[in-house]
């Protein structure tokens, strides 16, 4: 292979706005989970399950789905909604064990994380043999089609790129922006801040530092649940065991290299994104499947080494908290 | 690294940290058991029925016995590596993929070697651990140069770890004849004896079990010397417990940073060279069965100690034999394992659990003593 044609190739993908699109679809659970991880660690609050709430989220959007058409009546296109409500409840109920252990029994954070994780994993796998009769998958369930916006998605180049997406894609875009909003300029997220730089300083002028805290893992809930209901309601049409395959670990990296904020945890997911997208190129790119999979994987560890030092995390961030 | 006091606790105070020390892990081993149990009857599965396969599966008759120990064995060894690594305060998630690497390429120069077995087999398992060190060498320079976390690279590592020999057994090692993405036969001269051939007195006829099985033990064994009585085990612990202190006290903490994981990473690779030498004979493709991250639960169930690792070890083996034996007197998902160990890490990471009820408990006591003392006081006055 010439360096010609290497360069052509780079080229025809880079010009390409499939391209584009591919890296925002793909980089939306990656950015969910990170901007949930984002405000959880932002109280001090370390959060490794976030592969586990996605994992949870996942199979309860597909879960919920499938019993919204088949049990309950409800219809094709509603369905999917029912299974995001799940995926977010069910995620927010998960990782209120995280912040049982983490917060409340002053547990080693990132030992129970793992816990979660692994518990998750046998969870979701064990009811999708129960409910469903077979191992590994459930059925296809009802799942979200693009909703291309009126004259937007007409614009040429970005019109594809930015506006003919599934809803959980534009959710998040609409979150990244929100929430560094409220993080940054609103009392509450001023608060979460506070929690995580000081605790003690938040404590003595009548903060709540457990509530805030268990806020912050319940926001890494509901956002870790919505971007597996990404997964599974919008990626593909059901659930299929370990579907996250380390994207929470993945997502942790964005949200570090996005130093701790929703706008930037977005970004470094798009990054991640776009380098997953390459997958899709298999075809095109002259190299074997398994070096272009590993890529996301290297890029992590490429932009972890690269971004810290000048990353500064949450002062408190993995001490537990104990009021006296 | 200066002189230090240390005031070694009375043998009563040791004695009740012991106790503690063993009946919280089994303690939460109990409680696993039975939230299984309910999940079972809630999802109308018999839990009797389901216990008793297990159980069945993983201990009674000789052939069952095998596998549990053989399970047992590579687990011993990532436990021990999970282990080493929390001891300096790291938490070596990526097992796995150090296991894969150093497996693969000690059973790549197995195919290439022809030495005698005295010499085959200590190279193999140095290879094997070298290799596995290796991959766990950028985690440990990254944590302790830009203090990139580990669990975020170890765990990268791996799943470039799981591609890496993913392609290199499809594509280069490939044996020609074999249907599935298997290696050539590693040389004979490295295969580990079984335990039938050292010990022909004690075993009637041939038997799986190979040496590996003592030498897990044995590793165990230098792993806890190591950590209790050298001067390396000493700063690695004590990096462990409060790196700040530790580099006041003199301990260069990103070199014990460095070691720990290095460690850490070959016995990792020591887990998949053993299980490749005494088993398969061959490097197949994802031949390990997730023993790097089932050394996380046995490390964590073993309180991090390397002797506690052999007893967590056989638990597990156990556990994933028996699981299929749920599976197949039950109809139980063996997924139902990992549940179990994710309730059981859980509870061991949450002492306060435990703790609590025993504070509230000296709370309470101490309150009626109180209560009894003013009651004595008002009568006196009186």
């Amino acid at each position: 292979m010439d360096l010609g044609h290497v360069f052509q190739v780079v080229l025809d993908i880079l010009r390409d706005p499939s391209t584009y699109q591919a890296m925002l679809r793909i980089s939306t659970p990656l950015a969910l989970a990170a901007i949930g991880g984002a405000f959880c660690e932002r109280t001090g609050v370390v959060n490794i399950a976030l592969e586990g709430i996605m994992l949870v989220g996942a199979f309860s959007g597909a879960l919920f789905s499938y019993y919204a058409l088949n049990s309950w009546g409800l219809s094709e296109s509603v369905a999917p909604w029912i299974g995001v409500l799940g995926a977010v409840t069910m995620g927010m109920l998960f990782s209120a064990l995280h912040g049982v252990g983490s917060v409340h029994l002053r547990a080693d954070q990132v030992v129970v994380g793992a816990a979660l994780n692994i518990f998750a994993l046998g969870a979701t796998g064990f009811l999708t043999q129960a409910l469903f009769g077979v191992a590994g998958a459930t059925p296809r369930v009802a799942s979200f089609d693009p909703i291309p916006i009126p004259l937007l998605s007409k614009i040429p180049f970005l019109g594809p790129v930015l506006f003919d997406h599934t809803p959980i894609v534009y959710m998040a875009i609409v979150i990244a922006i929100g929430g560094q909003y409220v993080l940054f300029r609103t009392p509450i997220g001023l608060r979460m801040r506070a929690v995580g730089e000081h605790p003690k300083a938040a404590d003595t002028v009548g903060v709540s530092v457990y509530r805030i805290r268990y806020l912050g893992v319940l926001i890494s809930g509901a956002l870790g649940g919505l971007a597996g209901a990404n997964l599974s309601l919008e990626s593909v049409s059901q659930f299929s065991e370990n579907m996250t395959r380390g994207r929470g670990f993945i997502a942790l990296a964005a949200n570090i290299f996005g130093k701790w904020t929703p706008l930037g945890s977005w970004l470094s997911s798009l990054l991640f994104g776009f380098a997953e997208s390459l997958k899709l190129r298999t075809q095109v790119i002259d190299l074997p499947p398994e070096f272009i999979l590993m890529l996301p994987y290297v890029l992590t560890i490429v932009v972890l080494a690269g971004a810290m030092g000048r990353a500064v995390p949450p002062n408190a961030i993995g001490k537990p908290y104990s009021k006296q | 690294m200066g002189s230090a006091v240390i005031v070694r606790p009375s043998l009563g105070v040791r004695a009740r940290r012991l106790g503690f020390a063993i009946a919280q892990p089994v303690g939460s081993v109990v409680i696993a058991l039975i939230i299984g149990a309910i999940i079972m009857i809630a999802f109308g599965f018999d839990p009797i029925k389901g216990y008793g396969g297990l159980f069945r599966y993983a201990f009674l008759s000789e052939f069952n016995i095998t596998v549990t120990i053989l399970n047992s064995v590579p687990l011993v060894f990532t436990g021990l590596a999970v282990a080493f690594a929390f001891r300096c305060g790291l938490f070596n998630i990526g097992a796995e993929g150090q296991l894969l690497v150093g497996s693969l390429f000690a059973g790549w120069l197995g195919t290439l070697i022809h030495l005698p077995m005295i010499l085959t087999v200590p190279i193999l398992l140095v290879t094997g651990s070298v290799m596995g060190a290796l991959w766990a060498l950028l985690p440990g320079v990254l944590k302790a140069t830009t203090g990139a976390h580990e669990v975020i690279t170890t765990m990268m590592m791996s799943w470039i770890g799981l591609y890496l020999t993913s392609y290199l057994v499809k594509n280069v090692l490939m044996d020609p004849r074999s249907t599935i993405p298997a290696s050539n036969r590693i040389t004979e001269q490295a295969d580990l004896l079984t335990l039938d051939k050292v010990f022909p007195f004690l075993f009637g006829r041939p038997t799986r079990l190979h040496i590996g099985v003592f030498i897990a033990i044995a590793v165990a064994v230098f792993i806890w010397y190591l950590l209790t009585r050298t001067s390396l085990g000493f700063s690695v612990r004590a990096v462990g417990s409060n790196p700040f202190a530790a580099e006041a006290g003199g301990v260069r903490v990103s070199r014990s940073i460095v070691v720990s994981l290095l460690i850490s990473g070959a016995l990792a690779g020591l887990a998949g060279t053993v299980e490749i030498l005494g088993l398969h004979h061959r490097v197949f493709d994802r031949f390990s069965a997730g023993y790097g991250f089932t050394g996380i639960t046995v490390a964590l169930l073993a309180k991090n100690h390397p002797l506690g690792v052999i007893p967590a070890a056989l638990l597990f083996g156990a556990l994933t034999n028996g699981g299929a034996g749920m599976q197949l007197a039950a109809d139980i998902p063996i997924d139902i394992v990992d549940v179990l160990s994710g309730v059981i890490i859980f509870l061991v990471a949450a002492e306060e659990i435990v703790k609590g009820f025993g504070r509230r408990r000296a709370k309470r006591q101490a309150a009626a003593q109180a209560l009894a003392l003013s009651s004595g006081d008002e009568g006196a006055v009186a």
